[in-house]
């Protein structure tokens, strides 16, 4: 039962970045390749913030994600924009040289070596009825709940949400009616990072922090979606999940070695039998 | 032109010459392995060229193609004990193999399907890579692969090597440089920027998009093997995504669909690292904003921004207002103009040896009509488009096709030339069955076609576009183009010559080598023509060709059109609009309304039929009509 | 209300609409006909912004919006419904019509009131108002985007092509909404192939041929005229031989 509840807090990080992901996908039809890297970011900053710096730990995460959000915002200028009317491979490059950059200034910032983050919340395992549970796991798996709530809430009920997804829809018609494009472009760039940062903050406790950590989760991220369906809120999510339960089982029950083999062995199998993914793609309205 | 030749002689000689003295002019031997590295990863670059850049496909399985060439190459060459020949030749046939394995299938697939599914395969070699022990030597790699040996000649070190990796890269640039220009590399680039209208012209799509695939695949393979000769340890870290990215990267940079780009992007993305150096701990950083910066300032990569300088020079085209036909100064060139206003076309070439060939004498009136359609019947959704046409065209005849907005012409049209398929009924090509046939293969049999909204692969020159329409009635191979054999030379010159007689029937050889982009829209509409012409069809389908032009153009639209009929012996069918060019033109007319025929005659017949009065102006001009 | 002067618009090197000159007054309904590749979307384009001019001016009550971005061009009271009845699929009729003034800023109230105006004088869509988009028939469709554009409450309605695709019964009831609206006080910019439609409708009109306007005048001698009869509306006697 542990493995079950630790798979699924793996994966429901796994669907945050994810998440993060096809917004991007949704909104500027790229696959982001420094997607990784801001839950690299997020997990390095809250180490800095937190324990280098000593802010406590709640006023640290509202720092990462502001942080993060504007970091989102400062990429959409540099490597989005200007590329915006060129094709999808050359701004998928571009993400990947901004990839290239974030690691390697981290690099210099923090160093090589792999740093370590304390449990914020303890490491007593907390009896749940039955269950017990590493605290940080029943907190990655709240948080993320909470999250799920706040876009479904964030992007059906209110006027800024309705219109961040009509332009993903359509962006020349929202034109027409009036919305800044840039600006919604912006605004889900900041998301994308700000989840991903807080995935990282959720992540840095589980693992060491490293300048490499952010590659795997990237990929995961991007498998997660497929396997959700492309484009897919909800998929994204659900492929997260999937991953992080596989990953989990594969490790306990075949082998902790290969356990990054088995997500790449579900998408194999997802693009052969379903090959539109959980929930199929997102119907779009192409010009 | 002779001042030109020898000026582009003397630059090949002198760049010939400094690469052979290359080896020299590196004052490091780390300068050289550099060198090397950068003329392998080309190898790879080029093989992306084809597949993205002529082909338009995002594959992210570049480097895992390049692994595999790699360690066919080093297990033959160690663990079976073969030379270097066998390994490069077993890597050269395994690396397609697997190009072909994987292209049939996915090339179905649409654009972010196919990438994922070459992502899938990317992965899973490096997994097969990384854990088969027994084969691959898993995660510790394979060490002591011997270097590259052709026979007695063995390549052990950087300066020696540098020789075998320069020949081998010039010779995948040449093979790009001569697939460009041949009959498939105008097939893939027309792919790549137009299926339907690809298809439409008798190219066989789904062959090219594999071919490409295949070629990719094959170079990478090739690379590899030279790859693991030079570094003679091989492991699976280095065959990964962020590798192909790389790859993509170096292209995009380069340019990406030039011949050039791929050496350019990679020399740059190779050595620009080492250039950066000097900002030590930060160069890397750096390294990975040049990308984003090199992107931004020239998104058509860097061999694009110097043609788009090379454009904006002061003796290049000034912007000029479409011009007005009627209007349009023949003093401008100096040359009569073949655009005789009223009096028909007349071809600037009156070579008559080269008539013959377009030019098939009106038949014996058959008791087979050219085209027949039974019972033809499309939905789509809920929306019946064509319900039970049937539809009998006689060899020979101009054949109208009118009705109101929607009334199911254009599906009509498209089901003819094979676009669609019907859901009940047959078509009927002189009494051949059609349906299995898709739309390459009915160009094939002599349909060809025209497009409602103007179909030119818009990155050829008008001379090209045609040319492409060739395709079905050409056969060179990518072996002989490689070799360019005496039989592909002479292909290419028939090829052009019957591109450049279709042209000058439309009255547009002046305009071969401009493109499409610069042509006003009715000229284009006529380079559309002239590609259907040089399908050598027998039944010629427009879709109002005669929109968007102005009297005088229409007026020369009919002639040429009677000339096609008469003199070619081409049998047209022709949806329009305008009544004037279908009056003038046609022999009879069939009227469409709902997806059924309602009215089917002369033209006059059919002018003045109740039916179609109503059909075409609806009720409300009906009412004010009646109440006039 | 509107005016177009001497707009030059190019793709790239290629002059597409050259020296394009124009007015729409105040309460009138100006087509806009011409063939395929005229520059009739192009014009339109113009105006809202989607498009910049190389030269030219184009003014809207006095004030000059040449080369303004569509979301100042939409905040200044013009509303371009492109053609092709680009709903947005994933939302219900009633949401699309919101789009209308969501962006714009406008207060819920008022928007409110404005989406109840158009349903009131589309019951088709009163009837759907809680379907999803995708799922209305292509004529419901057409009425979504018209209404949509109301519910901004413009000072200028563009409509780009709006009978292409529908049956002529279709067709009938876009016309009469169209009419209906020019009743309620809209200025309209109607852009059609269906030369026979528009002008049947407007007021004035305006025949664009290779990007220059050929012939103006009011629609009724627009509707008389030889050359327009014989190109566009598919009547006429006289032969091309």
């Amino acid at each position: 039962m542990q493995i079950l509840i630790s798979g699924l807090a793996m994966g429901s990080v796994y669907g945050l970045v994810a998440l993060g992901f096809v917004l991007l996908v949704n909104a500027a039809d790229i696959i982001n390749f420094a997607q990784g890297e801001f839950v690299m970011l997020g997990a390095f900053l809250v180490f800095t913030f937190a324990e280098l710096w000593g802010i406590p730990y709640l006023p640290a995460i509202v720092m990462v994600m502001a942080a993060m959000a504007l970091f989102g915002m400062v990429m959409e200028r540099i490597a989005y924009r200007p590329l915006r009317n060129t094709n999808t491979a050359t701004i998928i490059v571009s993400t990947l040289g901004i990839s290239v950059f974030l690691q390697n200034m981290a690099l210099r910032v923090w160093g090589s070596v792999p740093e370590y983050f304390g449990q914020p919340f303890g490491r007593q395992i907390i009896d749940l009825g039955g269950i017990r549970l590493v605290p940080q796991h029943l907190l990655i798996l709240v948080v993320t709940g909470l999250l799920v709530l706040l876009q479904h809430w964030f992007f059906h009920s209110t006027r800024l949400g309705k219109l961040m997804r009509a332009t993903a829809q359509d962006k020349q018609t929202a034109r027409l009616l009036g919305v800044n494009i840039g600006l919604m472009t912006s605004l889900t760039f900041a998301m994308a990072s700000a989840l991903g940062g807080l995935a990282g903050i959720l992540l840095a406790p589980t693992f060491y922090i490293s300048v490499e950590m952010g590659v795997r989760v990237g990929i995961k991220a991007f498998v997660a979606s497929i396997i959700g369906g492309w484009g897919s809120i909800p998929g994204a999510l659900v492929g997260g999940l999937v991953i992080g339960l596989v990953e989990v089982l594969a490790a306990a029950y075949v082998s902790s070695l290969y356990k990054d083999v088995f997500a790449f062995v579900v998408l194999i199998a997802v693009l052969v039998l379903m090959p539109r993914g959980i929930f199929g793609e997102r119907v779009a309205q192409k010009a | 032109m002779s001042a030109f030749r020898s000026r582009r002689s003397l630059a090949i000689l002198s760049a010939a010459a400094l690469a052979a003295i290359m080896p020299w002019l590196f004052p490091s031997a780390y300068g050289l392995v550099l060198l090397n590295t950068a003329l392998m990863y080309s190898i790879v670059v080029i093989g992306l060229n084809f597949v993205y850049g002529f082909g338009g496909i995002f594959s992210l399985a570049q480097a895992a193609f390049w692994g595999i060439g790699a360690y066919t190459s080093a297990l033959v060459t160690t663990d079976a004990h073969q030379g270097y020949m066998v390994g490069l030749l077993a890597a050269s046939v395994v690396t397609s193999t697997f190009g072909l394995v994987l292209g049939v299938p996915t090339l179905k697939l649409r654009s972010h399907y196919l990438t994922m599914a070459t992502l899938a395969f990317a992965e899973a070699v490096r997994l097969v890579l990384m854990n088969t022990e027994r084969l691959t030597h898993g995660a510790n790699g394979i060490r002591g692969i011997p270097p590259a040996s052709l026979g007695p000649l063995v390549f052990d070190t950087p300066e020696r090597s540098y020789y075998l990796n320069l020949a081998m890269a010039l010779s995948a640039l040449l093979l790009t440089v001569r697939f460009r220009r041949s009959r498939l590399g105008r097939a893939l680039e027309a792919t790549r920027d137009d299926e339907m209208a690809a298809a439409a012209s008798g190219v066989d799509v789904t062959h090219a998009r594999v071919l490409s695939f295949v070629l990719s695949a094959f170079l990478a393979g090739v690379a590899g093997s030279l790859w693991a000769a030079f570094t003679s340890y091989i492991s699976p870290e280095t065959f990964d995504l962020f590798s192909t990215i790389r790859f993509v990267a170096m292209l995009l940079i380069g340019g990406a669909g030039t011949a050039a780009g791929p050496l350019v992007g990679t020399l740059l993305l190779t050595f620009l690292p080492e250039w950066l150096r000097f900002l030590e701990a930060y160069y890397m950083a750096i390294y990975g904003l040049s990308i984003v910066l090199i992107l931004i300032f020239a998104p058509t990569g860097l061999v694009g921004l110097v043609r788009t300088l090379g454009d904006s020079l002061p003796h290049a085209k000034p912007i000029r207002a479409i011009p007005r036909d009627d209007a349009e100064p023949s003093a401008r060139s100096g040359e009569q103009t073949e655009l005789a206003s009223g009096a028909g076309l007349q071809p600037v070439e009156s070579d008559d040896s080269s008539r013959p060939s377009l030019t098939r004498p009106r038949g014996l009136e058959d008791e087979i009509p050219l085209l027949t359609a039974t019972g033809l019947t499309i939905a789509f959704g809920g929306l019946v488009a064509v319900d039970r046409v049937e539809l009998s065209v006689a060899e020979g005849e101009i054949r109208g096709i009118i009705g109101p907005n929607g009334s199911g012409k254009t599906t009509l049209l498209n089901l003819i030339s094979g676009v669609y398929r019907p859901s009940q009924g047959h078509l009927y090509l002189r009494g051949e069955l059609l349906d299995r046939f898709g739309p390459s293969d009915r160009v094939a049999r002599g349909i060809a076609r025209t497009f409602q909204n103007i179909r030119l692969f818009p990155r050829m020159t008008v001379l090209d576009n045609v040319k492409v329409g060739t395709y079905a009635r050409s056969s060179a191979g990518i072996g002989r183009i490689f070799l360019r054999s005496r039989g592909v030379v002479a292909e290419e010159a028939r090829v052009e010559a019957r591109a450049m007689e279709a042209l000058a029937i439309v009255g547009l050889a002046r305009r071969a080598m401009d493109m499409p982009g610069d042509l006003p829209y009715g000229q284009q509409r006529l380079v559309e023509v002239a590609r259907a012409l040089a399908t050598e069809p027998r039944l010629l389908l427009l879709d109002e060709p005669a929109a968007g032009m102005s009297l005088a153009e229409k007026q020369r639209l009919v002639d040429l059109v009677k000339r096609l009929n008469r003199e070619m012996g081409i049998t047209v069918i022709v949806i329009e609009h305008d009544m004037r060019v279908i009056s003038g033109l046609c022999d009879r007319v069939t009227v469409l309304n709902f997806g059924k025929v309602i009215a089917d005659g002369t033209p006059q017949q059919v002018r003045d039929d109740p039916a179609v009065v109503e059909a075409y102006l609806g009720r409300r001009r009906r009412n004010r009509a009646e109440s006039r | 209300m509107l005016s177009l002067d001497r707009i030059v618009v190019s793709y790239g090197r290629v002059e597409v609409l050259h020296e394009i000159s124009m007015e729409v007054r105040n309460g009138e309904i100006v087509a806009l006909i011409g063939a395929n590749g005229a520059g009739k979307s192009t014009t339109l384009r113009a105006i809202s912004g989607v498009l910049r001019p190389t030269s030219g001016k184009i003014t809207l009550e006095g004030n000059d919006i040449t080369g303004k971005p569509p979301e100042r061009v939409a905040a200044a009271g013009i509303a371009h419904v492109p053609e092709g009845r680009r709903v947005f699929p994933g939302f219900t009729v009633m949401e699309n019509l919101e789009f209308g003034g969501l962006a714009l800023g406008r207060p819920a109230e008022e928007i409110r009131k404005r989406v109840e105006a158009v349903l009131e004088m589309f019951p088709r869509l009163r009837e759907r108002y809680k379907q999803y988009a995708w799922s209305l028939s292509g004529g419901e469709q057409q009425m979504l985007v018209i209404g949509r554009g109301l519910v901004a409450g413009p000072k200028l309605l563009m409509l780009d092509e709006p009978s292409l695709g529908l049956a002529p019964t279709m067709v009938d009831q876009v016309y009469d909404v169209i009419s209906e609206i020019r009743a309620r006080g809209t200025t309209i910019l109607l852009v059609e192939q269906n030369a026979a439609m528009a002008l049947d409708v407007a007021d004035r009109g305006y025949v664009l041929e290779l990007g220059r306007v050929v012939l103006q005048g009011s629609a009724a001698d627009l509707a008389e005229d030889e050359t327009v009869k014989h190109s566009y509306l598919g009547t006429g006697a006289e032969d091309l031989a």
